[in-house]
């Protein structure tokens, strides 16, 4: 029996029922795993033995007839800057490739007590810092729809492996882009939700005024579910906005459909969705400018009105995004010395000499670059960081005025499909540039989900949906509607065909 | 387009707290110019717009995140924060010597 791609509710019933025990599912996915993982590079540790034996677990709790938590059966990935107590947390960095996390981030406390099962911890960009997990201290993560392509980033090996049926959904973070992008190259969906909503307590830092948990999976319905577990509020440490009530996504997600069918109407009818013309009129692949051309047709036949918008200062957001994470990074990774944890350098003399060669050896070509760069804006006469931080009060302000005729924003994630190792790294840039249609949505803490759209047979490309602060709701149904459309699109054209 | 010299990229790597290669410099020296470069856009922005934008103060919304207590926690796995340490003398991090 194919069990892959199943959703978490479909995998339930599956369970129930006794159609297969969750050990065997378990063991599927490691069968999986083992065959296809040295051609992909997801994984930097897989807990095999633990998934089994928490299988079992499972299985008998089936058997004794207990219900089950909204995550039950499914298993899951973590990548390797989320702590996951007792387990390496590497950040893809050869300064912490020895550094056990002490404690369970608080998403991942959430996950479990939901039943969530992890496989392991998934390859990155060193500290979250790239757009194609090629500056992982370890390997290339590639890309399970082409191994000659990268998986993106920095949560390539996260979208990887939800791409490849390696468990239901990922847990990966996202600065300025690392899920969307990555999600977008491997052809699955991704969200950064609102700032605020889910705890970033056991994240390692990059730049925390930005930096946010979110999810990759394989559908929207598995999506809600896991966001509905790990949004806050977390009253331990106040690390989420905490004057808010849960909302029940997965719910809420159903009875939206339920509602339009019981009405006769189109999923997206009475929704209107802003084109904001200055994200189009960066230069765009083919593949990707004719994906956008179809959904955006895809929107209209499920009676969405689509009307053009503008966000006057997108055009400064990639420098702005550069200069403030950049000089966030300067301070919260000035905790690596090499003397509490992380990398020792074996000679030194003195303990500047201690400092500097144990960050000198352990940080990679990548990190070193934008710790120096942060400390040049840092030093700057006119500083570019006070401009920085008022793009970002105009880009909010350009943000709100769209969603006072707008439901919702959509736009490319990404200008290009996925490219072979290589081709961007050589030159910073143009590696940067991977992120411009991504990072207006991490400045202004909005939340944005990639939806898969592109054309049959040709390669991922993802569309960006950005709803207003906290309507992950509306995002969601966005994101549904859209995957609804589009298959049923696909559906017609063989049909003419 | 800023240019950088040799010196210039060891006092940031001194600030950064970096020892470096020769050649990492070299490297640095280049791309620093190039990514320099974009940063520089931000110089277009209009300032009186940029005052107008503060002042109005566009929040990213009416929740404001608390700030939490300022309090001291007991932290249960200390063990495992220790068995971190690259070097330790029981349960103390040995550092090199500050004064010689």
């Amino acid at each position: 029996m194919d069990n892959q791609g199943l959703t978490i509710q479909q995998i339930q019933k599956q369970l129930t029922n006794k159609k297969i025990s969750a050990e065997e599912l378990f063991r599927e996915t490691l069968e999986k795993i083992r065959e296809q993982e040295h051609k992909i590079g997801a994984f930097l540790c897989i807990t095999e033995e633990e998934v089994l034996r928490k299988g079992r677990a499972l299985d008998q709790k089936i058997q004794k007839g207990a219900s089950l938590g909204n995550l039950e059966g499914a298993l899951y990935s973590v990548k390797d800057n989320i702590m996951v107590k007792g387990q390496k947390c590497t950040c893809g960095s050869d300064m912490l490739k020895d550094f056990i996390a002490p404690y369970d981030g608080e998403s991942i406390l959430e996950i479990n007590k939901a039943g969530g099962i992890s496989l392991g911890k998934t390859n990155l960009d060193e500290f979250a810092m790239g757009s194609s997990t090629e500056h992982s201290a370890f390997k290339v993560t590639r890309n399970p729809r082409d191994y000659k392509l990268v998986a993106g980033g920095s949560s390539g090996g996260a979208a990887a492996a939800v791409a490849a049926g390696f468990g239901q959904f990922s847990i990966g973070s996202d600065t300025g882009g690392s899920i969307r992008q990555p999600a977008a190259f491997c052809g699955v969906l991704g969200i950064k939700p609102t700032y605020g909503l889910v705890s970033r307590l056991g994240l390692v830092s990059f730049a925390p005024s930005m930096d946010q948990i979110g999810i990759l999976s394989g559908n929207v319905r598995d999506m809600a579910r896991v966001l509905e577990e790990i949004q806050g509020p977390e009253f331990s440490k106040d690390y989420t906005l905490i004057k808010r009530k849960p909302t029940s996504y997965y719910r809420e997600l159903a009875d939206f459909e339920e509602d339009r069918k019981s009405r006769g109407e189109k999923l997206l009818q009475g929704i209107t969705i802003g084109i904001p013309k200055e994200f189009f009129e960066i230069p765009m692949e083919k593949d990707v400018e004719s994906a956008m051309d179809l959904t955006m047709e895809a929107f209209k036949v499920q009676g969405a009105e689509l009307v053009s918008v503008s966000l006057p200062h997108f055009r400064y957001s990639l420098s702005a995004y550069h200069v403030l994470t950049m000089v966030e990074a300067v301070s919260n990774l000035a905790r690596y010395d090499g003397i509490a944890y992380g990398n020792q350098a074996p000679k030194a003399e003195s303990i500047t000499e201690l400092i500097e060669k144990s960050r000198g050896q352990g940080f990679g070509e990548e990190v070193k670059r934008r710790l120096v760069l942060g400390n040049h804006i840092l030093g700057r006469e006119k500083t570019s960081l006070m401009k920085a931080k008022r793009v970002q009060e105009l880009l909010k302000r350009d943000f709100q005025k769209v969603f006072e005729g707008a439901d919702l924003i959509f736009t490319p994630t990404t200008n290009t499909t996925a490219f072979k190792p290589g081709k961007k790294s050589k030159n910073p840039m143009d590696m940067q540039r991977l992120d411009e249609l991504t990072v207006a949505a991490s400045l202004t803490g909005l939340p944005a989900v990639s939806v898969p759209c592109q054309e049959p047979g040709k390669l991922p490309v993802g569309g960006q949906l950005i709803a207003n602060y906290f309507n992950e709701s509306e995002l969601l149904q966005g994101a549904l509607s859209l995957e609804t459309a589009l298959v049923q699109q696909r559906r017609d054209q063989k049909e003419e065909r | 387009m800023e240019s950088f010299e040799r010196n210039e990229i060891k006092n940031l790597c001194r600030q950064s707290g970096l020892r470096l290669k020769n050649k990492e410099i070299t490297k640095l020296q280049g791309d620093l110019k190039e990514l320099s470069g974009y940063l520089e856009k931000l110089e277009d922005i209009q300032v009186p717009e940029v005052y107008e934008a503060i002042e109005e103060g566009y929040w990213m919304h009416k929740n404001k995140t608390p700030l939490r207590k300022d309090r001291v926690e007991d932290f249960e796995e200390k063990e495992l924060l220790r068995k971190n340490a690259p070097k330790r003398n029981k349960n103390y991090i040995t550092v090199p010597k500050v004064i010689k």
